[in-house]
């Protein structure tokens, strides 16, 4: 299990150990001696002016990785249901995926005897399981939605058909839907997030078997978007 | 610690989020980075319902400025609240006991003779059909040799082995209590199924009639075997319903004192306990007559009257009212057996409700000794013990490797003959079961048998014998009464809401230990664990980016 | 100052028929290996090996590591009760018998006494390789507490582990990590952790042999996407959102960009046909030979592996000899918590037998399975053995043995001198006796106390690998350890 790691931040940071942390900031190119600080009485919660430190956040909310049950919810809400009303479940040789009879052992679902704790990082069995399911999820949402009339009950590309008519502004709608449904957040049409969505849905339609497939290019496109947005960091880590 | 966290944070974040949306922007970006409000509506229901939120509540929250107060009251609400009020109580107890709840003097196991599948147990052979102890019954049915007058099932001989002769009869065929369909039966060695009540002892101390349900019984007498339906035995599918049990049993009190309207300090006082079908049957029919050496979970009288619920009402929860020594969910078989020493429950204890976790000192330890049993006397080991054994001590009143409750038990024998006379018919091994021989300092042929917990109540150990009466019940009052009950209670729920430790260094501007304590302090009023996290969900450090 | 792997290797790697999503690995996504250690931290030439087997639930080394003779110590008013007479499980029993009712097997060129429980194939085979180590500072009773401990060498925060365990700093520090597709394998529900070294380090966790093999292998090979697909996507995880920013500041972006990209390497290589341990293999193939060595019933390999040590070593063997990982943390058996008397009398001695007996059959393969410079694979290999903590010597009053303090551990391979017992107990109360940590003998004036840092120091050491992340520790090498030259 990787612990949340931001006891490394302090380690590192006061030279206790020399456990890393791997900075993200830009390698320094310039050799200049900072100016001393200034002497000046300052408040707790400020920084010195001269560095600009201004006042810190005060402490927030730290993120961990889903719960093996709630990840199981969550993907089967987001999927949304069959056209009979049935929740849509991933499935393995008819078992539910994240059961303890299929892979919910395998997944660290703890039983509180021999496994007490789960990760609450990402492991990679963790994304490998996470993409078997998504693929499997959203392959059912595509077919079921092909078989709704109505856009409005879709769950997948509601604001767009999947027939191959879909406007430019249909496809940036229901971009911006699915980040929405997936990840929570509401985002304009001009957000950097939609563009390489939009990216994902054009390879997936242009790349789409054609002959005797069950679902139209369009439908394969939206299916590798929600593939995408399920495998994505912001769903898994709240 | 906090404070160099933050910094780095603030390297590498930089930037406050600034979100453009259809008609929700933010104008300039804010000293502190906040969640934007759908986020932060799918972290709240992820944390209170394990769940992300229906596409209805993010479109009930568009250009709101915080969470909704009717959203949060929805949400604690649910019943999806529950079940995550559940999976956080299991994460702290960990309750879910893996034990043996078979015998070979209980558990039926399958054989196959000569084609045909029988049921029979292993353990009383011997005594049903002598030799030496692995003879099963014949695969012809009872009824082609037929019943002595008595009732008893006719035998057929064959022969001696080791020494003594071997008598075999046929099988019957039962309807077990563990099939719902009251047409489903199995074929089970008739001395198995024997149905008598009682038996006899002629002659000798233990002279008089005994029940056959009980562990002499099941023991001793041939005429006794499982009782009507096999009730007296299990299969291994009624263990794992059992075991299943328990550890529903204690989550249906944790609902009670979540969302089921019971104060939540209750958890670990009320004498309120929960059965279903199997629990009712086990409790009734089977655990008063697994070996001593086995796992004992006898109803005494301290335990209530346990309903009565036939075993195939897996579903049908009856509640019943236990009595003084039980508390709470700490006297449940799904924290008694998961924790099978009065040094394992204290140290589940310590750590979920007083927060505190056991270390040894990590300075030479001088001024003790090197030698003896007495752990609080003992270098390095009085670290821990001085405290852990007085706080074991309270939980002394229900035996170790079992649930059974020794409120009612003497306290002490003066001898071992009296110890074993203290059942009926006598048992020679519940004496070393439930009691230790303490000699007399004084007089070395006084050799007293104390119930074992009480074996280190002197002079020496002023705590034990007090601690021993008060029983969890007075553990869990005293940390209610004193506030650490809920204090520590908020702080799990913090942690679990805010997934960090609460920043408690006094002298850091980011302390949060006030806010923690006046939120304890509206919790133990309230007694309310549905008030008390809404007001953590309501911090702004809730909704803060880290 | 970090150390960054080259292009090159990643594309020499991919050269290897990886697969294309290969080249997806962290050379598209940019994610350097991050090196944990100072410059002066070179990792050997050859990449070595480790394997640490986890016997859970508190091992009661008086049947093993740590024993005494049974006809001197079995009396419970002296301090030490062998007990081992109230042993009823079979070949326990029978191993008493053969020392005479000493307890004590000590072949014939064996410088160690072990117990009774301990398997006779392992020391009758390996005996030179092993170094016992006793009186080791556990400094806990409470189990997950001492798992941990053990694990990482530093003392865990309440119940939470601090630090990074041994076998993910040992897999980060040699600075290997992509030449094996799964550098860190964890099993039997151990627990790994990763505190501050790369994300690439960190255990992959599998249950057992079977479930690793259905985990590495697409379920649907009809519902995968398309590479160009899959490349986009790539591109959507590894954009720079403000959004992601959050979730950079606490390492889970990291980790989640890491496990995505080796999720996808791990089922288009193939690397589960490794695990797919079938009935009849080819005679000759690494299958037969593998199953050569656990005596595993051929015709029916679930007989001898599923669910036991064998089973668990096996997989272990498996991924070292096949070149998929380079380190593996197994929880190979739980010999069961025996605080009374129906587990410790019986239970209890089997397993750890069974235990010891797999490690011997690992380390046998181990030895007979050629590496690429022409010696054994065993060559450069460490093997660590350790449970929770030990029992009381004293039985309890349910016929079982409490926890105790001082325990011992298993060590061989790699710069490990064998035949040895480096530490001690006290003959009087089982606690641990300082030792000089030159020569291991007992030194209760000037001595150390033997701790987990300071046999991962010793170990990581011996391996010729770093181990400044232990720096607050303060470790002493246990020199005592070290083959010399």
């Amino acid at each position: 299990m990787t612990r949340c790691v931001r006891w490394s931040c302090v380690l590192a940071l006061t030279g206790c150990s020399q456990a890393s942390v791997v900075s993200n900031e830009p390698t320094p190119t310039s050799t200049t001696v900072p100016p001393p600080p200034s002497t000046a009485e300052m408040k707790p919660g400020e920084g010195p002016t001269e560095l600009e430190g201004g006042d810190r956040p005060p402490l927030g909310r730290l993120v961990r990785r889903l719960p093996l049950d709630t990840l199981q919810a969550a993907m089967t809400r987001v999927a949304g249901t069959d056209i009979n009303g049935k929740p849509l479940e991933w499935t393995v040789n008819g078992v539910n995926g994240f059961s303890d009879a299929a892979f919910g052992r395998a997944l660290g679902r703890p039983d509180y005897r021999a496994a007490t704790e789960e990760s609450g990082v990402s492991t990679a069995l963790y994304m490998k399981f996470v993409g078997d399911a998504a693929r499997d999820l959203c392959g059912k949402m595509a077919r079921n939605d092909l078989k709704r009339t109505d856009p409005a009950t879709r769950a997948l590309f509601p604001k767009a058909d999947a027939d191959g008519g879909a406007t430019e502004e249909q496809q940036i709608a229901n971009v911006r839907y699915l980040i929405l449904r997936f990840l929570g957040l509401r985002v304009a049409a001009e957000h950097p997030m939609v563009a390489p969505l939009r990216e994902v849905f054009h390879s997936g339609r242009d790349t789409a078997v054609q002959a005797g497939a069950e679902l139209s290019p369009s439908a394969e496109g939206w299916r590798g978007v929600c593939v995408t947005l399920f495998e994505s960091p912001l769903f898994h880590n709240d | 610690m906090h404070t160099i966290h933050r910094r780095a944070s603030q390297t590498l974040l930089g930037v406050a989020l600034v979100l453009t949306a259809s008609g929700t922007a933010w104008a300039t970006p804010p000293a502190t980075s906040w969640q934007p409000i759908e986020r932060a509506v799918r972290q709240l229901s992820l944390d209170l319902r394990g769940n992300v939120p229906e596409m209805s509540d993010y479109e009930l929250v568009e250009g709101a400025a915080e969470l909704p107060d009717a959203l949060i009251d929805a949400y604690l609400a649910s019943d999806d609240f529950r079940l995550q009020m559940r999976r956080y109580h299991e994460a702290l107890l960990w309750t879910n006991p893996s034990v043996s709840l078979a015998s070979v003097s209980t558990a039926l196991g399958s054989v196959t003779i000569d084609g045909v599948q029988i049921l029979r147990l292993t353990g009383r052979r011997s005594l049903y059909r002598g030799g030496d102890g692995t003879a099963d019954c014949q695969a012809k049915p009872q009824a082609v040799l037929g019943y002595e007058a008595d009732g008893t099932p006719k035998t057929e001989s064959f022969g001696v082995v080791g020494g003594n002769p071997v008598r075999r009869e046929g099988y019957v065929e039962i309807h077990p209590y563990w099939e719902a369909n009251p047409a489903t039966v199995v074929k089970v060695c008739a001395f198995d199924a024997q149905t008598t009540a009682s038996y006899s002892i002629a002659s000798g101390p233990d002279a008089g009639t005994f029940s056959c349900n009980t562990l002499q019984g099941v023991s001793r007498s041939a005429s006794c075997g499982c009782g009507p339906e096999l009730r007296g035995c299990t299969v291994t599918a009624v263990g794992n319903a059992v075991l299943a049990a328990f550890r529903e049993q204690l989550l249906r009190s944790v609902d009670d004192h979540t969302v089921g309207g019971a104060p939540y300090s209750q958890l670990v006082t009320t004498k309120k306990a929960y059965v279903n079908g199997p629990l009712s049957h086990f409790l009734s029919h089977v655990a008063h007559t697994l070996p001593l050496s086995s796992i004992q979970s006898g109803v005494q009288p301290s335990d209530g009257a346990v309903p009565s619920v036939p075993y195939a009402a897996g579903d049908t929860w009856i509640s019943y009212e236990r009595e003084a020594p039980h508390a709470g969910i700490l006297t449940l078989p799904g924290y008694l057996l998961r924790y099978q020493t009065l040094r394992g429950r204290a140290n589940r204890y310590r750590i979920v409700f007083r927060g505190q976790y056991f270390e040894p000192p990590s300075s030479k330890d001088t001024g003790c000794l090197d030698v003896g049993d007495d752990l609080t006397l003992r270098c390095v080991c009085r670290g821990c013990h001085t405290t852990l054994e007085p706080l074991a001590a309270h939980f002394g009143k229900f035996a170790e490797a079992g649930s059974v409750s020794m409120a009612d038990f003497p306290l002490s024998f003066a001898t071992r003959a009296a110890c074993n006379a203290a059942v009926a018919p006598s048992l020679t091994a519940f004496c070393d079961r439930f009691y230790a021989v303490v000699p007399s300092l004084e007089d070395p042929d006084i050799r007293t048998w104390r119930l074992k917990p009480l074996r280190y109540a002197d002079s020496a150990h002023p705590e034990v014998q007090p601690n021993f009466e008060a029983g969890p019940d007075g553990l869990a009052q005293s940390d209610i009464k004193s506030g650490l009950f809920h204090e520590v209670a908020v702080t799990h729920l913090f942690e679990f809401l805010m997934k960090r430790p609460p920043n408690l260094d006094v002298t850091s501007p980011d302390y949060e230990g006030e806010t923690l304590a006046t939120i304890a302090k509206d919790f133990r009023e309230q007694d309310d664990l549905r008030e008390a996290v809404r007001a953590l969900v309501k911090l702004p450090a809730y909704r803060r980016l880290p | 100052m970090t150390k960054r792997r080259t292009l090159t290797r990643r594309a020499a790697a991919g050269a290897l028929g990886l697969g294309t999503s290969a080249l997806l690995l962290d050379g598209f996504l940019g994610l350097p290996h991050a090196n944990a250690e100072a410059d002066e931290c070179v990792p050997p030439d050859e990449a070595p090996l480790l394997v640490i087997c986890e016997f859970s639930g508190g091992w009661d080394t008086l049947l093993s590591l740590d024993p005494r003779n049974h006809q001197e110590f079995d009396d419970p008013a002296q301090g030490i009760e062998t007990a081992y007479d109230s042993i009823t499980d079979p070949q326990t029993v029978a191993l008493l018998a053969e020392t005479g009712g000493t307890g004590l097997y000590q072949p014939p060129g064996s410088n160690v006494a072990y117990g009774p429980a301990m398997s006779k194939k392992l020391i009758d085979a390996h005996k030179d390789d092993l170094c016992v180590v006793r009186g080791v500072d556990m400094g806990t009773l409470t189990h997950e507490v001492g798992r941990r401990y053990f694990l990482t060498g530093k003392f865990p925060r309440g119940l939470a582990a601090s630090g990074s365990s041994l076998e993910t700093a040992w897999a980060a520090l040699s600075e290997r990590l992509d030449e094996y597709q799964i550098p860190n394998l964890v099993s039997g529900g151990a627990e790994t952790y990763n505190q501050g070294f790369s994300p690439l380090a960190s255990g992959l966790s599998v249950p057992g042999y079977a479930e690793m093999s259905q985990a590495l292998r697409p379920l649907n090979a009809a519902l995968e996407l398309d590479g160009e697909v899959v490349k986009a996507a790539a591109k959507f995880h590894q954009a720079d959102f403000e959004f992601h920013q959050a979730l950079g500041a606490t390492e889970h972006l990291k980790a989640h960009r890491a496990a995505w990209s080796t999720a996808r390497t791990l089922t288009a290589g193939g690397v589960w046909k490794n695990f797919d341990f079938k009935a009849n293999p080819a005679a000759g193939s690494a299958l037969d030979r593998l199953y050569d060595a656990f005596g595993v019933i051929k015709s029916n390999p679930g007989a001898t592996l599923s669910g036991t040590a064998k089973g668990q070593a096996a997989l272990a063997a498996q991924a070292l000899t096949s070149g998929v990982s380079q380190v593996v943390l197994m929880r190979i058996i739980n010999v069961t918590d025996a605080h009374f008397d129906d587990d410790w009398q019986t239970n209890h001695p089997r397993r750890q037998r069974e235990g010891f007996e797999a490690v011997g059959d690992l380390i046998t393969l181990l030895k007979s399975t050629e590496d690429t410079n022409g010696k054994s694979l065993w060559d450069r290999t460490t093997l660590v053995c350790f449970s929770d903590f030990a029992r009381t010597p004293i039985l309890n009053a349910q016929g079982g043995r409490d926890h105790h303090l001082a325990s011992s551990c298993l060590v061989a391979g790699k710069g490990i001198k064998g035949n040895q017992v480096v530490g001690a107990t006290k003959d009087s109360t089982y606690d641990a006796r300082r030792i000089n940590l030159t020569t291991g003998a007992p030194d209760d004036a000037m001595g150390e106390r033997l701790r987990p840092s300071d046999i991962h120091a010793t170990l990581l050491e011996a391996a010729g690998l770093c181990h400044t992340h232990l720096s607050n520790q303060d470790p002493k090498l246990i020199t005592a350890m070290l083959k010399q030259g």
